[in-house]
């Protein structure tokens, strides 16, 4: 399982599904589905390696944003996400989190380039998710 | 496709003659030295200083980085443990049959470790070699 498809397991089982239902995103959004909504991009899943192969343990980092119809919602979304992931050791929807460290909010906003009228609040940080994986055999080693 | 005798030092190992130093990051093989001594004299040849080797080497330390475990009764068996073959092994060069060693006798001298609340949980260990150390090629 891939820490993008474990992330998705664990929002879609918190107490942040009751604010987003299953509109939470690995990339894209769906913006016809609707707000307030999730999405969050893997920007890297780094192995930690010793002299003889993976140690089972890997360090991501995922930018998630929390958008919504205004900076109240996305707010309070990003804060559901915060007290459900921040400082999390434990199960990650499938897999097990070492430690997930939540950074410090942003605000953004989103302008739908077919109309200036039409605009969605943000709130993004950036999630550092140390979690356990799976060793592959090195081959040659 | 010809092989190339340099390598990365991914699939290096460190045996003990008791044991085997797992998840190692790095190793460092340090210090291995002689002196020179000064046999310069006031007419040396141009004003150069001229120097004569030792007789005596030093067989070096070892400095191992490693990924600390939860086994941590080890630890004090290993800095009270008297001298035993230590052995750094290096990887098989591609198209080779065996890599290189390097063996001499040693014990550990200092160890530490750190649990960082945003980092992996490592140690760092020096081992003193003692004697004449034996230097195998890869093939």
């Amino acid at each position: 399982m891939t820490i993008s498809e474990a992330l998705y397991q664990f929002l879609a089982q918190s107490q942040v599904a009751a604010l987003v239902s299953t509109r939470i995103y690995p990339s894209l959004i769906d913006t016809r589905v609707g707000f307030p909504a999730i999405g969050y991009e893997v920007e890297s899943d780094e192995a930690v390696m010793h002299a003889r192969g993976e140690a089972g343990i890997a360090k991501a980092s995922v930018v998630l944003t929390c958008w919504g119809d205004s900076a109240l919602v996305a707010g309070q979304v990003a804060e559901a996400v915060r007290q459900a992931l921040g400082g999390l050791r434990g199960n990650l929807g499938g897999v097990f989190c070492n430690r997930c460290s939540v950074g410090d909010f942003a605000d953004v906003t989103y302008t739908d380039p077919s109309t200036t009228a039409l605009f969605k609040a943000g709130k993004q940080t950036e999630l550092t998710i140390w979690h356990n994986q799976s060793v592959p055999t090195p081959v040659g080693v | 496709m010809a092989a190339t005798a340099v390598d990365v030092g991914f699939g290096t190992t460190i045996t003990f003659a008791s044991g085997f130093m797992a998840k190692v990051t790095n190793v460092a093989v340090s210090g291995i030295s002689r002196n020179a001594h000064d046999s310069s004299h006031m007419s040396s040849t141009n004003g150069w200083r001229t120097f004569v080797p030792g007789d005596l080497k030093n067989p070096g330390v070892l400095a191992v980085d490693l990924l600390l475990d939860k086994n941590y009764a080890g630890l004090k068996t290993n800095i009270a443990s008297t001298a035993e073959t230590v052995t750094v092994t290096t990887p098989t060069h591609p198209g080779g049959s065996s890599g290189g060693s390097w063996a001499a006798s040693g014990f550990m001298t200092s160890f530490e470790f750190g649990a960082p609340m945003d980092g992996m949980m490592t140690a760092k260990a020096s081992i003193q070699f003692s004697g004449e150390p034996t230097g195998t090629d890869g093939s």
